[in-house]
């Protein structure tokens, strides 16, 4: 099949562990994101963003890459994420002020960011579980569909439930990190996770059952028994990427996890490549750029004698021809599904 | 009460339309298409535009370029994609979806676009003591219209029996001489024309036109698609009509628990892939073409 | 000139290669049948014959001109039809729906209705039914009905694979009576079977596959030689040719 978003030529590459899959991602994400975060505040800020954005890349790429099931709705779990962390820290005072249908015990609770960052990741994983012991009985389209139903399902009851959150307002005065260093850290981290996991015997066994439909039903419901762990493994990643992301604006609401960023995030993966933690780091480093890049000309840009002002809208534009660009020419994205790898080490 | 239900009725037809036409789609290329949004955004967008040149004119012209749309959407993008799995085709249509959305923004701009497309649908009709809305008659008229259209050419045209046939089976109607372009085309042509009818009714109750105009309905038109069972026209118009006039009597008589509808709606969504993946009222199962 | 002549063909799924060497030569109004076991490759040698499976190598000739390329939406229209294994009805439309399906195939556009007429006097049980949902027929006559759909494209060629497939051994006489009554009005025929005497008692040509290659050709008389047909069907000693 020449459209194949997650090839199986590719399998064999990463069933071994090597120190540069690993380490050279880490080394590109360390390096790009000190250098972007010294050139003024504002990079550094976009860096911390970018930063939440590249965990919930990899989410996605832990449950796409390795089991082949596409997920629209692993968006619902950042939310889960951004609202737990952001409740969990925000002054006991300001929910009492704001968020005044709060139920009682959430109002009172109050702790710190990184407490509040494990209590995130286990709700999000929590429930990841329990949805996908139903999600992951589908493949193909109807998972496709039924994980969108999922986003809708918890965009819904997040936007109106003022007991569990701020409803359609804003939820403000969420505390921020202080350092880049500790986004940088929490991503190094997460891609250890993905990886290890990735290439684990749990990780190859669900690649495998990808490759041979009969291979998988023989399996049949242990292969169920492995998406389901991935898929809770996918949900509390990305409930990490959710909390990030309220620690890195200081504020999140619902809406801040719904379709813009699903789709943003599921870009970064396909541009970059689905099969490869080097893949979701380089399209979540190319999309942003990309969109710096074209920011810049948005607000106008003087070459010369002549001012180009491109209309507003136009990165999302390009982002989604992009898109559909590498989905029909390079499906397997720019890095063509592969690990990381040095070019004077390569062996085939 | 008689207001409640031609209202339902109304959203009822309103949203078999949209369904039907990602239905039509679907079945012969098993493509969810997330873009039919702005197959109806494009439509509302050029009856605006034109609206000047006289109703009849700026109908002909909205229905016509948004079946170029349509065409041009296939042409430029699914036509490339025949051999990708449904997965792949789903993130693609997600793709075009933004893409027709920030091109909207580029081209007219990120606020509302007002106009009046036809005024005299916003009126009411009295009978003695009743009084009902105009719009609601001319949208349910408009939907049999349409739909009976549909239905005959669907049941008794030769490219509709084409088409329920590459719906139910692409391989072997392949093998039989039907030309899979033509008939893809075909269906990405009517689901255009049943898009800017949609747009019309739309925009005649909304008298403004944004970038995200067509994304709500398509997302519940697509619930109706599912339950009525994928693959199945019949099923897709009926899953369309049911969702539409099941969330205007929940408008009207649940007050304010009716933001939850939405929850409802998608995990009976979730529950019939789980349960019964080939539909509430189609008896047929989802299958994936090899 | 022969009708069909196909010559090292290759074709599989993807990665995986079914067939290695399919070589089959047949003259106008020829019956001739192809046996082999399960999964030796008889089906993707017809489907990358009527263009459904894709050919990696070999010519495939239809009345001199190659056709490995083209779409099995335009091989049909030269005139080379294709039953699938499996009869591959429309089970939701009706009888009469399915065979005006078939006419799509056809090279001339009139004297539609007629064709349809001629062919449905083949198989009388089908007249009957004509506005039945085709789901709701037999097994046997769905087989039929699948032939008559093939019939009304008025092929030169018609490939049937697998016709007897679970079928009971009345209906099995029925439908291969129909084959002879097709083939004595000119239509030429290939019969994918995987019992070897059925096809054998009417073929004139008999090819043998195995593990994707044609192996041995046999004729009407061998159908007595169980140790040649065995030998043939099951590669136990020499391949024969």
């Amino acid at each position: 099949m020449s459209n194949d978003l997650l090839p199986s030529s590719q399998l064999p590459g990463v069933t071994r562990f090597q120190w540069q899959q690993l380490l050279g991602p880490i080394f590109v994400v360390v390096i790009v994101a000190y250098a972007a975060s010294s050139v003024s505040a504002s990079f550094a800020f976009l860096t911390e963003g970018t930063l939440a954005l590249l965990v919930m890349v990899l989410a996605l790429q832990v449950l796409i890459g390795n089991s082949g099931v596409l997920s629209f709705g692993q968006a619902a779990f950042a939310m889960v994420g951004g609202f737990a962390s952001g409740l969990l820290t925000v002054p006991v005072r300001i929910k009492e002020n704001v968020l005044d249908e709060l139920w009682e015990p959430l109002k009172m609770v109050n702790m710190g960011i990184y407490p509040s960052l494990v209590i995130a990741v286990a709700i999000g994983a929590f429930l990841a579980f329990i949805t996908g012991l139903f999600l992951m009985r589908l493949s193909g389209l109807a998972a496709g569909i039924a994980t969108f139903a999922l986003l809708m399902v918890a965009d819904n009851v997040l936007f109106n439930w003022r007991l569990i959150g701020p409803g359609p307002q804003v939820m403000p005065q969420v505390p921020k990190f202080d350092f880049i260093d500790e986004s940088i850290a929490i991503a190094v981290l997460t891609m250890f996770v993905v990886y290890l996991i990735g290439i684990s015997r749990r990780g190859r066994l669900l690649r495998a059952t990808r490759e041979d439909a009969l291979a998988a039903r023989a399996l049949g419901a242990s292969i169920w028994r492995l998406r389901v762990l991935f898929f809770t493994v996918s949900g509390g990643i990305a409930a990490l990427s959710g909390a990030m992301y309220a620690h890195h604006a200081g504020a999140v609401s619902a809406r801040d996890f719904y379709l813009g960023f699903t789709f943003t995030t599921l870009a970064m993966l396909v541009i970059g490549g689905a099969s490869s933690v080097w893949g979701a780091v380089v399209g979540t480093i190319l999309v942003t750029a990309i969109g710096q890049v074209l920011l810049v000309f948005e607000g106008g840009v003087t070459l010369g004698s002549i001012e180009f002002t491109l209309p507003n809208g136009v990165r999302g534009l390009v982002i989604a021809a992009a898109l559909v660009v590498i989905l029909i020419w390079r499906p397997r994205g720019v890095t063509g599904g592969k690990e990381f790898r040095l070019p004077f080490l390569s062996r085939t | 009460m008689i207001q409640t239900i031609l209202d339902a009725l109304s959203y009822g037809g309103l949203y078999g339309l949209a369904a039907l036409g990602i239905g039509l789609v679907f079945g012969v290329m098993r493509l969810v298409n997330f873009a039919h949004g702005e197959l109806i955004a494009i439509g509302a967008y050029l009856l605006i535009v034109t609206i000047d040149l006289g109703l009849p004119i700026s109908i002909g012209i909205a229905v016509t370029g948004t079946a170029i749309l349509a065409l041009l959407m296939e042409f430029s993008v699914f036509k490339r994609l025949r051999l990708a799995e449904p997965s792949v085709l789903l993130i693609a249509s997600f793709g075009v979806s933004v893409f027709l959305q920030r091109l909207y923004e580029v081209i007219f701009g990120a606020l509302p676009l007002s106009g009046q497309i036809a005024p005299w649908m916003t009126g009411v009709i009295e009978f003695g003591d009743t009084t009902i809305t105009r719009g609601s008659v001319v949208t349910i008229g408009l939907a049999l219209v349409l739909l009976g259209g549909m239905w005959f050419f669907i049941e008794k045209t030769t490219l509709g029996l084409q088409i329920r046939a590459a719906s139910s089976d692409f391989h072997t109607a392949r093998l039989l001489g039907v030309r899979s372009n033509r008939v893809i085309g075909a269906a990405f042509v009517f689901s255009g024309v049943l898009a800017a009818a949609v747009a019309f009714v739309l925009v005649t109750q909304r008298g403004s036109v944004d970038p995200l105009f067509g994304v709500n309905i398509t997302i519940l038109a697509l619930v109706g698609t599912v339950i009525g069972g994928l693959g199945s026209l019949q099923g897709a118009a009926l899953g369309g009509f049911a969702v539409g006039t099941t969330i205007s009597l929940l408008n009207s008589f649940l007050g304010n628990y009716r933001i939850y509808t939405y929850t409802w709606l998608f995990i009976l969504v979730i529950i019939v892939l789980l349960v019964r993946p080939g539909g509430l009222i189609s008896n047929k199962a989802v299958k994936e073409r090899v | 000139m022969s009708l069909l002549n196909v010559k090292g063909l290759q074709a599989g799924y993807g990665k995986v290669h079914v067939l290695f060497d399919g070589n089959i030569n047949v003259e106008s109004g020829e019956l001739v049948g192809i046996v082999g076991p399960n999964g030796a490759g008889k089906s993707t040698f017809l489907g990358a014959i009527a263009g459904a499976v894709k050919a990696s190598h070999g010519t495939i000739e239809f009345e001199g001109e190659s056709i490995r390329s083209k779409n099995p939406e335009d091989i049909v229209r030269l005139g080379l039809a294709l039953v699938p294994e499996g009869r591959a009805i429309f089970t939701d439309l009706t009888v009469n729906e399915n065979l005006r399906l078939g006419l799509t195939g056809r090279r001339e556009k009139s004297g539609a209705q007629k064709a349809i007429e001629e062919v449905i006097d083949l198989f009388p049980v089908l007249t009957t039914h004509r506005n039945y949902q085709a789901g709701l027929l037999s097994g046997g006559q769905q087989q039929q009905l699948a032939i008559a759909r093939a019939l009304v494209s008025e092929p030169k060629l018609l490939m049937l694979d697998e016709p007897s497939l679970g079928l009971s051994p009345t209906v099995i006489q029925d439908v291969f009576g129909v084959l002879s009554r097709i083939q004595e009005k000119g239509t030429a025929i290939i019969v994918v079977e995987q019992r070897a005497h059925l096809v054998m008692s009417i073929a004139a040509r008999t090819l043998v596959i195995r593990e994707g290659q044609v192996r041995a050709t046999l004729s009407r008389e061998d159908t007595q030689d169980e140790a040649k047909l065995a030998a043939a069907y099951f590669g136990t000693g020499e391949d024969l040719e």
